[in-house]
């Protein structure tokens, strides 16, 4: 009996040592000067050669740890949260991805949320959608994802065109794409094909990061456009454009100006005459910088 | 005729008895619960990551079958001496050695199936619960990959009983064996590489070129025989390349089971 409980004690003492001890390791592993997110990824070719017959599964491991590497990033304060040394890690990993299985949706669907939304590297997004697009020749999503980034980020609206009027060819590929290739080949009202845009993209997204994302960029230039129609109406109204938004609420075209969904809020350019967001669309911190500009 | 078969038989009952294959199918059907942990984190491509996991699980554990169980088939018979038993009878070691080949092969195959019913039932399940991500999913890709990697596996085993008809002891069939898979599964790419070093930016000599290209026609391409991706895509896989990539394997099977045979008639037991 006596002995039992020598060993049942044991075990307790192992167990509970060996996984305190792992957390320890664990967190101590972050600090290496080797961690995740900073280490130098593997030249695909060598990839290539050492995953043996397991590429799609190399695939999939990489991915799925870049994935979980960016998922950690949002339990950090600081602002940028993604530094600028991951963000290249971020891509090449998911460029490593890609080679070893170019038709993997993934590593591409990724690349679009993490590095043209979030890290402000549109460039290096777009290289990876259009490699995806290319091997994808049957999906109609990568080349629409490219054609909004195109439109959106980079300020192309020719690109962009010709990307839309790819995708809209691809079978699945929604009718509303050849209207708004059409709108984009001539200049027309910008925020609001980016409307159009992004309720065909929250249609589409799957998981709830791009859906908020998405929704969220949504809300924010569907008020954006609301805000500028109203502008237009004051200045119908008093002949003259206004000084700030609130004028809008002091004549009653407006019952109150809406929240901006990044916790700032908008303001008038008073130089170009449009509507902002005070954050640049959660971009920048956002309460400081607001007031700023409110004063 | 029938010496073949009863070697084959008796082969055969051994094998299944071997404790390694409970080991190998539990390991199998655990990478394969993995699957749907692992599908729960994929944002998209569900179907394509479930097939990989399957397709790569089924493949792993095809091979330590052929490495931990198919070699000690052969090779223990020879390390254990008991292989004097059976050449003490009126058998020839041509129909000794063919006849353990078969045994072997039924016990792959018969793995291979049992292994390839838990990756479909996987699959099922995981196309149960995300029904939406698997537009573009055929199972005929994922048997046709599957019937490739036990081709694959055969071929494996074949040279794995060349390798023993001459080794001293299994641990050096082993080696040989796992030396040939590794390079067999690389020898494509490599002999890729040499050809067009400027792709990657490296500078090789024509020697390096000339030995690459001599491993490539000597070793096996087992890289051949792998269709994972493309069953995991639902690409389209040509019945060209089905009806040569089969030739190869009938040849280069052919081939390793006369040299085995011709080594091990020769040889001398202590």
């Amino acid at each position: 009996m006596k002995q039992w409980r020598m060993v049942g004690l044991l075990l307790i003492i192992t167990l509970s040592g060996q996984s305190l001890s792992l957390i320890r390791a664990d967190r101590a592993k972050e600090l290496l000067p080797l961690a995740v997110g900073k280490s130098y990824s593997l030249p695909s070719q060598v990839l290539k050669l050492s995953a043996l017959e397991f590429d799609g599964l190399l695939s999939d491991v990489i991915f799925l740890r870049t994935l979980s590497f960016y998922g950690k990033t949002f339990e950090r304060k600081e602002r940028p949260r993604v530094q600028e040394s991951e963000l290249d890690w971020i891509y090449d990993s998911l460029s490593a991805a890609s080679d070893l299985d170019p038709y993997f949706l993934d590593p591409y669907y990724f690349a679009n949320s993490s590095l043209a939304w979030e890290g402000n590297r549109v460039n290096e997004a777009m290289i990876l959608l259009e490699k995806g697009a290319q091997y994808r020749e049957w999906d109609w999503l990568l080349p629409f994802f490219a054609g909004f980034n195109a439109y959106y980020f980079l300020h192309d609206n020719s690109k962009a065109a010709k990307l839309l009027e790819e995708a809209a060819r691809r079978p699945g590929g929604s009718p509303l794409l050849a209207t708004l290739s059409a709108r984009l080949s001539y200049e027309s009202n910008q925020t609001e094909s980016a409307v159009l845009f992004l309720q065909e993209m929250l249609l589409r997204a799957t998981d709830d990061y791009s859906r908020r994302e998405y929704g969220q960029r949504l809300t924010a230039l569907q008020h954006i456009l609301d805000l500028d129609k109203a502008v237009a109406e004051f200045t119908r109204r008093v002949g003259r454009a206004p000084t700030s938004l609130n004028a809008l609420v002091d004549l009653g075209i407006i019952r109150e100006l809406p929240r901006e969904p990044y916790g700032g809020g908008y303001y008038l350019d008073t130089e170009t005459g449009t509507v902002r967001s005070s954050t640049d669309f959660g971009k920048k911190a956002a309460t400081s910088n607001f007031w700023e500009v409110l004063k | 005729m029938s010496k073949l078969w009863a070697i084959a038989v008796i082969t055969y009952k051994e094998g299944i008895r071997n404790r390694a294959l409970y080991g190998i199918s539990i390991l199998a059907v655990l990478l394969l619960a993995a699957n749907q942990l692992i599908c729960s984190m994929i944002l998209r491509d569900v179907g394509k990551v479930s097939v990989d996991l399957s397709l790569s699980a089924v493949a792993f554990a095809g091979l330590l079958v052929v490495l931990f169980v198919g070699i000690n088939l052969m090779a223990k018979d020879l390390d254990r001496k008991t292989i004097y038993m059976v050449l003490s009878r009126p058998v020839s070691r041509a129909q000794y050695l063919v006849g353990k080949f078969i045994g072997l092969a039924l016990i792959i195959c018969v793995s291979m199936s049992l292994l390839g019913a838990c990756a479909a039932a996987s699959i099922f399940l995981t196309k149960l619960n995300y029904p939406n991500f698997f537009d573009r999913f055929a199972w005929s890709g994922i048997f046709t990959s599957m019937v490739f990697s036990t081709l694959m596996l055969l071929l494996l085993a074949a040279l794995s009983f060349l390798f023993a008809s001459f080794a001293s002891n299994s641990f050096v069939t082993l080696v040989l064996t796992i030396a040939t898979y590794l390079i067999g599964q690389v020898t494509g790419d490599v002999k890729a590489l040499v050809e067009a070093p400027a792709v990657v930016g490296i500078q090789v000599s024509a020697i390096t070129t000339a030995l690459v290209k001599t491993a490539y026609y000597a070793f096996p391409n087992l890289a051949l025989f792998d269709l994972k991706i493309q069953a995991a895509h639902g690409l389209p896989v040509t019945g060209s390349y089905i009806l040569w990539t089969v030739c190869y394997w009938c040849f280069y099977l052919v081939m390793a089971l006369t040299l085995a045979t011709l080594i091990f008639r020769k040889r001398e037991f202590p």
